[in-house]
């Protein structure tokens, strides 16, 4: 026994030593849960999959609002539909520390606009629309050392359907906001593919359609392993404002 | 005083400095005993032991009109003998002024110490613009920076002595072989007295210039705006938030990309209810917002800040209706099969928009809907009575 313990003693911690990685909350507490972040995790990036109005950007504002209310500054970088600040008065969310950034006419500015505002040091959290835009590898692998140094959480919000191969590793939370669940397709030191059943809830309506969760609060509780589908695909994204179909 | 002499002579101007009770005073004592400092109500006893050529330092802040008619009264007391300025102290006011008009007046009062010239901040004389002709034509940005950075020292140092801030700056380059030449206006996010951020900035549009024909001479002039006072607290960070965002906001806004803070707009089109403003923007439209205004928006709990404040156009209960997290610039018409497809989930509308025939634009109806279409995307949608006409006009995302 003695000598068990002399062997593993240089790789033995105290359980106060052990500190699970920095993450931003999202106010969905099975999800929070369910990822070792306990929400977005931060120095990395995340990327949210889905069609437009499928609560992406509701996931993100809710993460920033905790953010702003902890003193700290939040970006996001728009794309062709722009983002509605009145949805982020309805949470409460004080606009003096959210910078907006209107979507480049270029669109290879992104890559250099998100450099930018990592190496500010500002900002704890940044949301970027990447509409149609194609992250290649490379760019990625820069975003994310450079995130890791900044100690900033980088969200990118996708139309385009998941990645797969060596892109996918890049990011350390993958999410995919479908019809009728929210799936997790990558997340760090978990069982993935995960998902979680949605309805929705707006406002003063509580549509029971079985379809998904807007401001999806009622998580909690009632998630299920099941295997990822990919064949269904969401509408391809409007290319622009003036082109935008449902 | 010394601080004030190094400091010009750091800027390349070879200055002298004394203090007496009239600028024209503190002239002649600079020029004759640098560093002299009277005490209040000597300078005209004083004067009395300067000589007499030094009458020509005895300007101040206005100079003499004819420098002749001084070099005539010199030459002239020189002649009966007199060696110093307190030698013509003996003369009245009216002898010399029947002899050599206002200007004899003049030197009475100046020698007299009444010429109380005023100094006033609020009248500078030095222009905030410098134009700079070089020694040999230059096409290397690295090279044209640093003569630009050696104009813009003095002219930042003086909008730091007039407490002014550089609210855009325009510098002209004028090429060498042809007429040709480049304008660049340098306008940051917010007013400052930043040099390096105005040379960052400079720097960055320079590299994008075609300096082929090259640079002969320039000219940078300064537009100023007033120093806000500002009050920091002893512990804060010399490098603020504010100031980071600033510098962010500036050099994107110069890579033609549209930074900014969302400030609510007092319009009944969900469109063109807000826009995006920069710090300065915001400051200034929280100048001009009425403080009951303020007060009313924020509430009790003080919980809006003035940048989000909507102006009383907005009423409380149009600030709390549903809004989607995405909405389109410019609603899209929704054709029939499209409608078609979308499950509309209440019959009646859940909010109704309507403007009188007063307003820019002529009347607006509108009724909006929630709908969700087929691959479970939830949109608002609204309808226009007048024709009946549906369409998408945010996401719920």
């Amino acid at each position: 026994m003695k000598k068990l313990k002399d062997f593993f003693a240089a790789h033995l911690r105290e359980a106060h030593q052990l500190k699970t990685p920095e993450g931003l909350a999202t106010g969905l507490a099975a999800l929070d849960r369910f990822l070792l972040w306990g929400g977005l995790p931060k120095g990395a990036l995340s990327l949210f999959c889905g069609a437009l109005g499928s609560g992406r950007t509701s996931l993100w504002l809710e993460a920033a609002a905790r953010v702003i209310a902890n003193g700290r500054w939040v970006a996001w970088v728009n794309g062709a539909v722009p983002l509605a600040p009145l949805s982020l008065y309805h949470k409460g969310v004080q606009l003096d520390r959210f910078v907006s950034i209107e979507k480049p006419e270029e669109p290879k500015q992104i890559f250099w606009l998100l450099q930018e505002l990592m190496a500010s040091s500002l900002f704890e959290l940044i949301g970027c629309e990447l509409d149609g835009y194609r992250l290649r590898e490379h760019q990625a692998r820069k975003l994310q050392a450079q995130a890791r140094a900044a100690h900033v959480a980088l969200v990118f919000l996708s139309q385009q359907p998941v990645p797969r191969g060596s892109l996918a590793s890049v990011f350390s939370l993958i999410l995919n906001f479908e019809e009728k669940r929210l799936l997790v397709e990558r997340a760090l030191h978990r069982p993935t593919p995960h998902s979680f059943p949605r309805s929705i809830h707006y406002a003063r309506f509580t549509l029971h359609t079985g379809d998904r969760i807007i401001l999806g609060s009622d998580l909690a509780g009632r998630t299920q392993a099941e295997p990822s589908p990919h064949g269904a695909q969401p509408l391809p994204p409007p290319s622009s404002a003036a082109d935008s179909r449902i | 005083m010394n601080s004030a002499v190094r400091l010009a002579r750091d800027l390349g101007f070879s200055a002298q400095c004394a203090v007496a009770d009239t600028p024209a005073g503190a002239q002649v004592f600079a020029a004759a005993r640098p560093g002299t400092i009277l005490p209040p109500g000597e300078e005209r006893d004083r004067l009395k032991e300067l000589s007499l050529p030094l009458l020509f330092h005895l300007e101040g802040l206005l100079a003499w009109e004819r420098i002749a008619a001084i070099e005539s009264i010199v030459t002239f007391f020189m002649m009966l003998g007199c060696k110093t300025i307190g030698d013509l102290s003996r003369f009245t006011v009216e002898a010399l002024q029947e002899r050599w008009g206002e200007t004899g007046a003049l030197l009475w009062k100046r020698i007299h110490a009444k010429d109380r010239q005023v100094i006033s901040p609020l009248l500078p004389t030095e222009p905030l613009e410098d134009y700079v002709h070089l020694d040999f034509p230059i096409s290397l940005a690295s090279l044209l920076l640093h003569q630009i950075q050696k104009s813009m020292a003095f002219l930042f140092a003086r909008l730091q002595g007039r407490r002014l801030i550089a609210q855009r700056l325009s510098l002209i380059l004028h090429c060498e072989y042809s007429q040709a030449q480049h304008k660049i206006d340098i306008e940051p996010a917010t007013p400052n007295r930043d040099r390096s951020l105005f040379l960052t900035l400079i720097e960055n549009r320079l590299h994008n210039l075609d300096l082929e024909n090259p640079i002969r001479d320039f000219e940078i002039q300064i537009v100023p705006s007033p120093e806000k006072s500002q009050q920091l607290d002893f512990f804060e960070p010399r490098e603020s938030d504010r100031e980071k965002a600033e510098i962010l906001i500036s050099l994107l806004s110069q890579a033609n990309l549209k930074p900014g803070f969302y400030r609510i707009e007092p319009s009944l089109l969900p469109e063109k209810a807000w826009c995006l403003s920069t710090f300065h923007e915001r400051d200034r439209a929280n100048d001009l917002l009425e403080p009951s205004h303020v007060e009313f928006f924020r509430g009790k709990d003080n919980d809006a800040t003035p940048a989000v404040a909507p102006t009383p156009h907005y009423g409380a209960h149009v600030m709390r209706a549903p809004r989607p997290t995405r909405i389109l610039s410019v609603p899209q018409p929704l054709s029939f099969e499209e409608l078609e497809r979308l499950k509309i989930l209440s019959r009646n509308p859940i909010e109704r928009l309507e403007s009188g025939w007063w307003a820019p634009g002529g009347a607006t109806k509108r009724d909006y809907y929630f709908a969700v279409s087929p691959e479970g995307q939830c949109l608002w949608i609204f309808q226009d009575p007048s024709t009946e006409e549906y369409f998408l006009h945010g996401y719920f995302d």
